[in-house]
């Protein structure tokens, strides 16, 4: 920026300056680094010097400026008082909105998440499902009359069907081959898959045996996986519970006016 | 206590932008006369938690002038301020227990401003009357007894067109230029209250003065005398 000597400035010139820079001069906001730039337009630019004086006249007019007294008491009545203090409840979620309970949403979507994985993970989801049911096929290849007696109980495993399964009939090929892949005649299911199918739907004739010789299934709870169901479920409701109520207590109870 | 509530209101009160009393044992920029405001208010605050009406009361005593002054220039109309003001100590009342700063002026002040600003945030979706106030000739501002009735008359003209002027520029400078020049917050203090930044309330402060004095260039004559 270049100024002449003097207050020779045109007005065309004028328009070029830093007028806000000018403005902050006039009133000590200028930073150092801008004062002699600042200090030179205001004593060079006839616009710049009156546009100073105008905007520190401005300043001290503005809070001189009378206001209208007020038209009403604003003074708080004991009805007014009881009415807004609410009761119990809703004092409480109004609460909610404090800083103090800043983490509940974060926590609640949390622990939402967390529950739903540990339910779906109980549960197990189709593929991990799947992939154990062939991790136990090498198992029974190992075993495969034990694996086809229609009387012989599973061996307790995290992919065996649930307690009250009892004894199946696993109409798996005659010889008892489960490994083998020949599926009966027409069934066009393989032998793994058949006895997996018995595994979850026994037959008739098998609850009848085992309840008829009197022995009780053995329950095979399996406590880790009902755990991670049912706990996972319980943490996910808890946690939506929460949730819903912060929605409530934000959209309801929230003073807009402490935004 | 009785004779710290007797203190007159802390309108004005405050250290302003460029005053400042040494007092190494206060934050910066705190007057010893502004601690004793906060004492005060924080007394009246924790009766009032404990249940005394009477102590809210003399809170609302003590800054209904104030708050009624500052929103009233910032919405322009008598009654919408009269409204935002009530639902100020309304809201205040309701969330005594939240008050955690040391001024309750600037809390208060940050309440009122936002019900301030949801008066004009009404008031341009419904845009048929945005300035009644303009229209209202049923107050005039006082004048000194001494005054001439020509300097008299001056003087309401100029206070005319200043808040005529105030009332074109935006919002945020507006209530920047107001909580600065009129009611003497500074800047920290204003950018806590409009929860922007210090540059944000410079520059809305300096581009609001850049604009009145833009809108006032025609009537600077009647102002310089």
């Amino acid at each position: 920026m270049s100024v002449n000597n003097g207050r020779s400035l045109t007005r065309s010139e004028h328009r070029r300056h830093d007028r806000l820079l000018v403005t902050r001069f006039a009133m000590g906001d200028a930073y150092p680094s801008e004062h002699d730039e600042a200090s030179t337009l205001v004593a060079n630019c006839a616009d710049c010097a009156e546009l100073a004086a105008d905007v520190k006249l401005i300043a001290s007019s503005v809070s001189r400026v009378p206001t209208a007294p007020r038209t009403r008491d604003f003074m708080i009545t004991a009805e007014q008082a009881d009415k807004l203090r609410g009761g119990r409840v809703s004092r409480w979620l109004r609460s909610l909105g404090t800083p103090g309970w800043a983490m509940l949403r974060p926590v609640a979507g949390v622990a939402l998440s967390i529950g739903l994985v540990m339910a779906v993970v109980g549960a197990g989801v189709p593929g991990m499902q799947q992939a154990g049911e062939f991790a136990t096929d090498s198992n029974q290849v190992n075993a495969p009359a034990a694996a086809a007696s229609p009387a012989a109980p599973p061996e307790p495993d995290s992919t065996q069907p649930p307690s009250d399964m009892g004894p199946v009939s696993a109409p798996v090929s005659g010889n008892g081959d489960v490994n083998g892949q020949e599926a009966p005649e027409g069934s066009p299911l393989t032998a793994t898959e058949n006895l997996n199918e018995a595994y979850l739907r026994p037959s008739p004739e098998a609850r009848t045996a085992a309840d008829g010789d009197g022995q009780v299934a053995v329950p095979r709870v399996d406590t880790t996986r009902d755990l991670l169901v049912y706990g996972g479920l319980a943490i996910a409701t808890l946690s939506l519970a929460l949730l819903a109520l912060a929605l409530v207590a934000r959209r309801y109870f929230a003073d807009p006016l402490l935004r | 206590m009785e004779e710290i509530a007797d203190a007159p209101p802390s309108d004005g009160d405050s250290a302003g932008p460029t005053t400042q009393d040494p007092a190494p044992a206060l934050p910066y920029g705190r007057r010893p006369q502004d601690e004793l405001i906060h004492v005060r208010d924080r007394a009246l605050v924790e009766q009032a938690l404990g249940g005394n009406l009477e102590a809210f009361n003399e809170l609302v005593r003590l800054y209904q002038d104030y708050l009624f002054a500052l929103v009233v220039r910032v919405v322009n109309d008598r009654d919408s301020a009269a409204d935002a003001v009530q639902e100020a100590f309304f809201s205040c009342y309701r969330n005594l227990n939240r008050f955690r700063g040391d001024s309750f002026r600037s809390w208060l002040t940050r309440i009122a401003l936002n019900a301030a600003t949801d008066v004009l945030r009404y008031r341009k979706r419904r845009p048929a009357d945005p300035f009644p106030e303009w229209e209202d000739d049923s107050w005039q501002p006082p004048a000194g007894e001494e005054a001439s009735p020509e300097r008299q008359a001056m003087h309401r003209q100029s206070s005319q067109i200043i808040a005529s002027a105030m009332a074109q520029i935006t919002d945020d400078q507006r209530k920047a230029i107001l909580l600065f020049d009129v009611q003497g917050f500074d800047y920290q203090e204003i950018a806590d209250m409009t929860g922007v930044s210090l540059g944000t309330v410079k520059s809305r402060i300096h581009r609001g003065r850049l604009a009145l004095r833009e809108i006032l260039t025609p009537d600077m004559e009647l102002l310089r005398e």
